[in-house]
């Protein structure tokens, strides 16, 4: 029962389905199943996204407040802060609708090397880190989610990060866009 | 160069919280099966404005000078290489690509030119965001994620060169054709 008139009618009606006869709250068990475990699912892979612009928000926040930053770097770090926690807060609504968690908040600790950072060009390198582990993630969750207007904030959260690889890579004095698919890499 | 540093100029940040209730809420969670057919729909439609764009850079890369030159053939050539992709998925479901459009006129004038390419890479981003929410086959969604990354890529240059911020919004909505 593919289509989702004929499931609805098959919720309605209690119609045979498979060869057996169910009663109506059967076959709506049957029709909901997959989606409560997609939701599951959903929720693991928000709070994954969460967390990364959870650090991504705290790294430039961090390189924000500083001293390695030339003023117009540490004012674009400033605004990308701005603009992960306004991601952050997307995602976090769409978690809490499916029943899930904000994760506590990380330290500095928890972004590999953000601690360890000597020099402007160490802090955009773990930028472009940050980012391309947000848009592999990005990536992994077109894939796994389901709902198209969560698919949908997702592709657009993404093509903010687009914007802020760019920015750092021109900092860097590197190509904007060496690539003609933007695939990201693993954290 | 200007264009990096005029971004930091009047970077509003919006649009965050009117998202919020677009982001899927409980109800959403039961989607309904999308039809595997429409994905041909969704993907041709994906390739005409591939394939606009990637003539529209063609010909402004012979008008442009010095930097912005440079940029639109290297963003035509990953226009083409969408395209490619699109045009592989299409035949790939015994469908028959769509053919370029005809070529509307370019403006003269270099910024003209820029922000004609600004509107192309805003309206197919704002048809990708749509499109791919669309679309039933998990890997298509995900090769499209790749590719809306690097239109708001080529938007985020192109505002460079036209001496805007480069990051003004917290999410990268485009808009409609």
């Amino acid at each position: 029962v593919s289509d989702p008139v004929t499931r609805r009618a098959a919720v309605r009606e209690g119609l045979a389905l498979g060869g057996g006869v169910l009663a109506a709250g059967s076959v709506a068990a049957l029709v909901t199943a997959p989606a409560a475990r997609s939701q599951d699912e959903d929720v693991a892979t928000l709070e994954r996204l969460v967390e990364l612009e959870q650090r991504a928000a705290l790294a430039y926040r961090e390189m924000a407040e500083g001293d390695l930053l030339e003023e117009e770097v540490r004012a674009a770090a400033e605004l990308f802060a701005d603009q992960e926690d306004e991601h952050v807060e997307a995602l976090a609504a769409a978690l809490a609708d499916r029943g899930g968690r904000v994760p506590d908040p990380p330290a500095a600790a928890d972004v590999e090397g953000l601690e360890d950072l000597s020099s402007q060009e160490e802090a955009l390198e773990l930028a472009i880190d940050l980012e391309n582990a947000l848009v592999r993630a990005y990536g992994e969750a077109a894939e796994a989610f389901e709902a198209p207007e969560l698919i949908k904030t997702c592709a657009q959260i993404l093509g903010s990060e687009g914007t802020h690889l760019v920015v750092a890579r021109q900092q860097l004095g590197r190509d904007p866009v060496p690539e003609a698919f933007e695939e990201g890499e693993s954290d | 160069m200007l264009s990096r540093r005029t971004f930091l100029r009047a970077t509003g940040v919006t649009g965050g919280a009117a998202l919020l209730a677009g982001c899927g809420t409980a109800d959403e969670v039961l989607v309904e099966p999308r039809d595997p057919e429409d994905d041909v729909e969704l993907l041709n439609d994906l390739l005409e404005i591939e394939l606009a764009a990637a003539s529209f850079y063609e010909r402004a890369a012979e008008q442009l000078d010095g930097e912005a030159a440079e940029f639109a053939e290297l963003f035509a050539r990953q226009e083409r290489e969408h395209a490619d992709a699109l045009t592989e998925a299409i035949e790939a479901r015994d469908a028959t690509p769509s053919e370029p459009d005809d070529e509307p006129d370019l403006p003269e004038d270099q910024d003209e030119l820029l922000q004609a390419a600004a509107d192309i890479e805003n309206e197919a981003i704002f048809a990708m965001n749509d499109a791919v929410a669309r679309l039933s086959d998990p890997e298509l969604r995900r090769t499209v994620f790749t590719i809306v990354a690097v239109e708001s890529e080529h938007l985020t240059v192109i505002r460079g060169e036209l001496g805007e911020p480069q990051a003004p919004d917290s999410f990268a909505i485009g808009t409609p054709a």
